[in-house]
């Protein structure tokens, strides 16, 4: 035990003689001499140095405590925990004195290190007290300390209003006030150098936050030769409420136009895609190829938010066509933004056969009646023709009832064209088939009927 | 390749029952296709061409204008290069060609393509479209003209002032006039009864898609015009992507 208490007393006091005590700038380190100069502080401000205790030599060496410092506006800010610290070979180890003058003037320091002592000397200036006096307690910033607007929607505007105040006993002039050009941060009544306060007056002054654009901002805000950051988060606003709004008619065979709006004026852009179904009401019908958007041919359609404009580009148009194909059921509309998405249906009713074109063809003896047409029922089948003698009188026997029923299924069946049909009808004359002037043709679904209209035999 | 309506029949004593081919459409990009199905529900169908200058349709038959060549329905013939504008006759059988960048007119059947004599100096202006039966529309300071010519020997028969500029033009088989002017479109009848509407974009190309259809070609998209006796409608045509 008295062995070992020797021994320990034995490495500090070669400790002391052996850590070589350097002033770092953060790049470099200086051995400090007698008297070290550490520079200017301004007054209210706190300026922090940083010391390393260096090892130089080939045996551990302990940092004894306790490191002090003896003088007005000094203090140990920081040092290894605990003490004593062991510095190995080559190594080192921090502390940090902190300079905080409250006057302007000259200050000086002893610091002591394992039992050894250099004078530090560091002076202050007048300075104005900076602080941030918002909602809320006045916040005092030393120099170097951050002005955070936070985050603040693109083209809105946060200010803060910046008060330099002179707290000592003594007038003081303000050289300089200045915000870094080209930045997001403005100041509509920044103060003009040079500016004199008398002992307890202030001048308040606002800086704005004025993103126009999403992302992170800096600034830095000078007063004489001390720097404040200036730092912001621009976000873009969220995107209204969109729409899916179709025009014009919504039956098979139609082609409304669909338009992308937005419930107010968009603030900001982006990209979204709209989507297009399509499910039959018939029994045993699923698809119909002919329900797409146009001019595309395609059920997906990709559109750009474009900022200010109320209505989406799809593919720099402001609309486009919506075929609703010729089968009745239901086409669903499906737009995604930005994680919202809206949907609007159209219900395509049953109706009666609607006829493109219809002709009738005198050939020797057979007459030929073409119709093309489509049924969006997929019923069709059943006809009623009446002919017509050149005088306009009904020809015996009079209207004559044809069942194709069992065509139009077959046809149906293995149509790839939905309910379009092109049907071709053939009449034996026997007699005189140019007696025969003209035919009118019902054609019969489920949901009602169609004429053709007096057709003249050609 | 003439163009063949029914594509498939069903056997049935009474009614024959098809998938119907609306017409034959060329896209912006010069794509030939026909197009299945009615005005409405159009369907795209096969791809007959690419890289077309002007196509034309008449009941069952097809025209186009390629690079270098021009097509009746199977048929091909050496032919001045860029579009041609393409005047169908009643029966569908001929179409007088106008080769626009060499200004040259000829008659075209299946079977042969051969120079028409026109004096240019009679024509006077823009040729903006041309009818089967030797009949032009040509565009003059004044306005458009309709100029009719003898088939025989090309003399002028007559130079009527129409009255009004277009942008494109086309004559069809039973001299209706069809014309745009910005984004509306005119179809003026034999009698003078005239009736309009208006396109969603400007008009850039008139072509015939068949009896009393048309493909009006915007610049942002294709629209067939469906003529009828009581209105016109009109119907966007897909062209999906190559």
């Amino acid at each position: 035990m008295m062995r070992a208490s020797i021994l320990v007393l034995a490495l500090a006091v070669t400790a002391s003689a052996q850590l070589q005590i350097n002033f770092y700038d953060g790049k470099s380190e200086q051995a400090l001499t007698a008297v070290t100069d550490l520079g200017t502080t301004s007054m209210g401000d706190s300026s922090e140095y940083r010391f390393h205790a260096r090892n130089n030599t080939i045996a551990s060496i302990a940092l004894l405590p306790p490191i002090k410092i003896a003088g007005q506006s000094f203090t140990i800010s920081d040092q290894p925990v605990p003490l004593p610290y062991i510095v190995a070979p080559g190594s080192f180890a921090e502390f940090r004195v902190r300079f905080s003058p409250a006057d302007p003037g000259s200050y000086s320091a002893s610091l002591t290190v394992n039992g050894a002592s250099w004078l530090l000397r560091a002076s202050a200036v007048a300075a104005p007290t900076v602080s941030v006096v918002n909602a809320g307690p006045a916040l005092i910033l030393t120099a170097g300390a951050p002005i955070d607007f936070g985050r603040v929607q693109k083209k809105q505007s946060v200010s803060k209003t910046i008060r330099l105040s002179n707290g000592s006993t003594a007038p003081l002039t303000i050289q300089s006030v200045g915000l870094s050009a080209g930045t997001v941060f403005h100041s509509a009544n920044p103060p003009q150098g040079p500016l004199a306060l008398a002992p307890g007056e202030a001048r308040d002054f606002q800086i704005s936050f004025d993103p126009l654009a999403a992302g992170q901002y800096n600034g830095i805000l000078s007063i004489d030769n001390r720097s404040f950051p200036l730092t912001g988060i621009g976000y873009d606003p969220p995107m209204p409420a969109p729409s899916l709004t179709l025009t014009g008619p919504q039956t098979s065979g139609s082609q409304p136009t669909l338009s992308i709006r937005f419930a107010s004026i968009p603030e900001t852009s982006g990209n979204g895609i709209v989507t297009l179904d399509f499910r039959s009401s018939l029994t045993g019908v699923g698809d119909d190829p002919a329900v797409m958007f146009l001019p595309s041919a395609s059920r997906s359609l990709s559109f750009t938010v474009v900022e200010g404009a109320a209505v989406a580009s799809i593919g720099g148009l402001t609309e486009v066509p919506v075929q609703l194909g010729t089968t009745a059921g239901t086409v669903t509309l499906t737009l995604q933004l930005a994680g919202t998405t809206a949907q609007t249906s159209i219900e395509v009713p049953a109706a009666a056969i609607t006829i493109d074109k219809a002709s009738a063809n005198r050939r020797v003896n057979d007459l030929d009646i073409v119709i093309t047409a489509f049924d969006n029922t997929r019923t069709a089948g059943q006809f009623n023709f009446t002919f017509f003698d050149s005088a306009g009188k009904v020809v015996a026997p009079g209207a004559i009832h044809v069942n194709s029923t069992s065509d139009f299924n077959r046809y149906f069946a293995i149509s790839r064209v939905g309910g379009v049909f092109l049907t071709r009808l053939t009449f034996p004359v026997t007699g005189d088939a140019s007696q025969i002037a003209g035919v009118e043709v019902e054609l019969l679904n489920k949901a009602g009927k169609s004429q053709t209209g007096r057709l003249n035999m050609q | 390749m003439r163009w063949i309506t029914a594509l498939f029949f069903c056997l049935a004593a009474a009614a024959q029952v098809a998938e119907p081919q609306a017409t034959v459409v060329m896209s912006s990009d010069g794509t030939v296709r026909e197009l299945l199905g009615t005005p409405g529900g159009f369907l795209p169908g096969a791809t007959l061409a690419g890289g077309a200058k002007s196509a034309a349709v008449c009941d069952t038959h097809v025209v186009m204008k390629l690079d270098r060549t021009i097509r009746f329905d199977d048929a091909e013939f050496d032919a001045p290069e860029g579009p041609a504008f393409i005047g169908f006759g009643t029966s569908c059988t001929h179409a007088v060609i106008y080769f626009s960048a060499a200004a040259q007119f000829a008659l075209l059947t299946a079977v042969s393509s051969r120079p028409l004599s026109l004096d240019p100096a009679l024509v006077a202006g823009e040729v903006v479209a041309v009818g089967g039966e030797m009949r032009l529309l040509v565009q003059r300071a004044d306005g458009l003209h309709d100029l009719r010519f003898r088939s025989i020997d090309g003399a002028l028969e007559s130079d009527r002032a129409l009255g009004f500029s277009a942008d494109a033009a086309l004559i069809l088989s039973d001299g209706t006039l069809v014309y745009a002017t910005g984004t509306r479109l005119s179809v003026q009848d034999t009698a003078g009864t005239e009736r309009s509407l208006e396109i969603p974009n400007v008009v850039v190309r008139l072509s015939v898609a068949g009896e009393r259809l048309i493909q009006v070609t915007t610049e942002a998209s294709s629209l067939v015009l469906r003529i009828r006796t009581d209105r016109l409608d009109l119907h966007y045509v897909p062209e999906p992507a190559q």
